[in-house]
């Protein structure tokens, strides 16, 4: 009797066991070797590394390209989770209340999600550039403004617009959460609130609100950890330029292993991001896991 | 929703996890390259998918397996802004091709690195004597042959014949002729200045015009030299103060010859490739070409640019990778290659070819005699992105010329 439970109890572990294998090999050893390099002085441009302790963490701490690319992605990502976010929510709220054609809506506001990023941003670095864009264009047409603006050959303007295209291409995907949290509210709840002679704002305080609170918490969550790890967008539209005012730290990371081949940098500021999203992650986890409390 | 709930946590860890996981190859054992019966001979390319490199290309290595039918050459294709970062990680991961094609200016690199193959014992007199001396010692590094040229490109002033009457010869000139253009026609700009990755060796051309240079003899930068820091406040006056060119920062090289042909800009320096864009020589009449000689600084100086075939050290088909060089820079194929792109000779035996003489051409094959070689230095993409830098910087008034000359000194010299 005990040997088949003991051999029932082993099933389970031999049927994930290709998946474990495969988490090891493609996630756990790379980022074991990465938390390695940190220590180390690793150039790809040759066989030998060097144990330097916490040097790389020193120099991150005290260059100044490094501790800017930090602060920097704390901001773009801010920025940007908050037009996801806002626009998605507003969006789903609009595509919730009774309007002709939502349906074919809904399939609209897909469409960007559908778009790889790298297509998205090549369409926009078009509408961006300066000499040709489109945007320019039509400002000028509207006499919005007098000479062409070089969006991506700016400080502000490039980091704006890095900005504006990530959410873009990352709305539609909040919306559809949105939506979907949306939908999940009991219509009851609104009759009784008309029954009380609720105002819509005061519906929306009171019912809509309160409804969708979770759903919009864990999806900045979500939204900040992908965000904080966009990459496409950024490299095609500016490759973290001009000079380094969209340099975030993936772009960062790119940079150091390969425009100048330091793998121990590039180790390094990995491993800070690494610590940064892991805490979004628990935070993350915390909220999924509460008890009775669904999304 | 509790397998939706599990499905987005799971998705959302391996998100954060792959997306630290940049660069970890590690070395694995070299793979047998034989594909069926035939051996394989891996070759990367730099810029093969362009139009026309590709067909060129093909039609060499075609010729090459038809007279050696046991052998399949496989083309590494990678596009000229990713070539070395491509390379390096086939480097680390042990996948290095059997031959090499890539700039001149990574050679040094790859050389200390011990990744390519010193070509000196492969090279007969005969091979020597039918090479151009001076295109050859360009892939030199420190007296020992580390590639085979096979592309070399001079560059001269491409001017708007109906707008600028006597091509400039000087700097001030230049300036003084933009302005002219400027005031006459208020919607051209005089010039266009690029400052992206592909337009390093065009604003080379500039710091050496001042007799500047980026390295000094024992490999050293001098990167914010005296010489250096008024070229670079040269090339920022032209853009803030003169106002005769459009923002070089948001300017790509493969812009200009659009601008040019659109009457945007009046001059512009390039390649003779450029008339692939712009028509014909002396065929288009609405927005006529011409060409000249670079307008000089302090003195005449042009970046003599070429490419180079070199074998990987690791390869182990060493002597068919060099039969693959040679057979690719035979007369037949190395004659197209130039001719069809133009490019300056590579064999002696081209350079006697009528195409160098023509009107269009003259100029180009003038600078020649002015070229000076790209700087040798450790790591090229730690240079170029210090250098660029600095130019931008200067151009969006972040810094002075001295400041961002010295910032990129500093950036390129530390690891």
């Amino acid at each position: 009797m005990e040997s088949k439970s003991k051999k029932k109890n082993r099933v389970p572990y031999l049927l994930i066991l290709p998946a474990v294998m495969f988490m090891i090999v493609v996630y756990l050893y790379p980022l074991v070797l990465t938390f390695k390099y940190s220590f180390f002085e690793v150039s790809l441009m040759g066989s030998d590394s060097t144990f330097v302790g916490l040097e790389n963490f020193e120099r991150v701490m005290t260059d100044k390209g490094a501790l800017s690319a930090i602060f920097r992605t704390l901001r773009w990502v801010a920025l940007t989770v908050a037009f996801k976010i806002g626009a998605g929510f507003a969006i789903a709220l609009l595509l919730n209340s009774r309007i002709k054609g939502a349906k074919l809506y809904r399939f609209l506001v897909l469409v960007p999600w559908a778009i790889p990023s790298v297509v998205v941003s090549i369409i926009w670095s078009w509408i961006f550039d300066g000499h040709y864009g489109y945007l320019n264009y039509y400002l000028m047409k509207f006499k919005i403004v007098s000479e062409p603006i070089h969006w991506l050959a700016e400080r502000n303007t490039a980091f704006l617009a890095t900005s504006v295209v990530d959410s873009w291409a990352g709305i539609p995907l909040i919306t559809m959460i949105m939506l979907s949290g949306l939908n999940a509210i009991p219509e009851s709840l609104y009759e009784a609130a008309d029954v009380d002679g609720a105002n819509s704002i005061s519906k929306f305080v009171h019912v809509t609100f309160p409804g969708v609170r979770k759903v919009v918490l864990i999806s900045t969550i979500l939204t900040t950890i992908w965000t904080f790890n966009s990459y496409n967008i950024i490299w095609v539209l500016t490759e973290g330029g001009p000079v380094d005012s969209t340099t975030t730290m993936v772009i960062k990371i790119y940079k150091e292993a390969f425009g100048k081949y330091n793998l121990g940098m590039s180790s390094t500021i990995s491993i800070m991001a690494f610590v940064i999203l892991t805490a979004l992650s628990l935070v993350y986890w915390r909220f999924l896991n509460k008890k009775g409390e669904g999304i | 929703m509790k397998k939706f709930k599990r499905l987005v946590s799971v998705v959302a860890l391996a998100g954060i996890m792959g997306s630290l996981a940049v660069g970890c190859g590690s070395p694995e054992e070299s793979k047998d390259k034989s594909s069926g019966d035939k051996q394989a001979l891996e070759i990367y390319i730099a810029g093969y998918e362009s139009d026309p490199y590709k067909g060129l290309y093909d039609n060499a290595i075609e010729g090459f397996e038809k007279e050696n039918p046991s052998v399949d050459v496989q083309v590494v294709p990678a596009g000229w802004e990713e070539a070395t970062s491509k390379l390096m990680s086939l480097i680390q991961a042990n996948e290095t091709p059997d031959v090499i094609m890539t700039g001149s200016r990574n050679l040094r690199q790859f050389a200390e690195m011990g990744v390519i193959e010193q070509l000196d014992q492969y090279m007969t007199d005969e091979f020597k004597a039918g090479r151009v001396d001076s295109v050859l010692n360009t892939a030199n590094i420190d007296g020992k042959q580390y590639g085979i040229p096979l592309a070399f490109s001079s560059r001269a002033l491409y001017y708007r014949t109906d707008l600028v009457q006597t091509p400039p010869k000087t700097w001030d000139e230049l300036v003084a002729t933009a302005k002219q253009v400027q005031e006459q026609n208020p919607s051209i700009k005089g010039f266009g200045l690029a400052t992206d990755s592909t337009a390093v060796a065009d604003l080379l051309n500039f710091f050496y015009q001042n007799g500047g240079r980026m390295v000094d003899d024992q490999g050293n930068y001098t990167l914010n030299s005296e010489e250096n820091v008024k070229t670079l406040e040269f090339l920022t006056k032209m853009y803030k103060e003169d106002q005769i060119t459009p923002n070089p920062v948001d300017t790509k090289r493969s812009d200009l010859a659009t601008m040019f042909k659109n009457g945007q800009i009046a001059m512009f320096i390039s390649g003779p490739w450029e008339s692939a864009t712009l028509g014909e020589y002396g065929a288009d009449s609405t927005t006529p070409y011409g060409v000249a000689l670079l307008p000089a600084g302090s003195q005449m100086a042009e970046t003599l640019v070429t490419d180079s075939y070199s074998i990987s050290a690791n390869s182990e088909n060493k002597e068919l990778a060099w039969d693959l060089i040679e057979f690719l820079g035979k007369y037949e194929y190395q004659n197209a290659y130039d001719e069809k792109i133009g490019f300056f000779p590579i064999l002696k035996e081209e350079e006697s070819a009528e195409r160098y003489t023509t009107e269009f051409m003259k100029p180009f094959s003038e600078m020649i005699q002015y070229g000076v070689a790209e700087p040798q230095v450790p790591v090229w993409d730690t240079f170029e992105d210090a250098l660029l830098n600095a130019v931008k910087k200067c151009m969006m008034g972040e810094a002075t010329a001295k400041e961002a000359l010295d910032q990129a000194q500093t950036e390129a010299t530390q690891k």
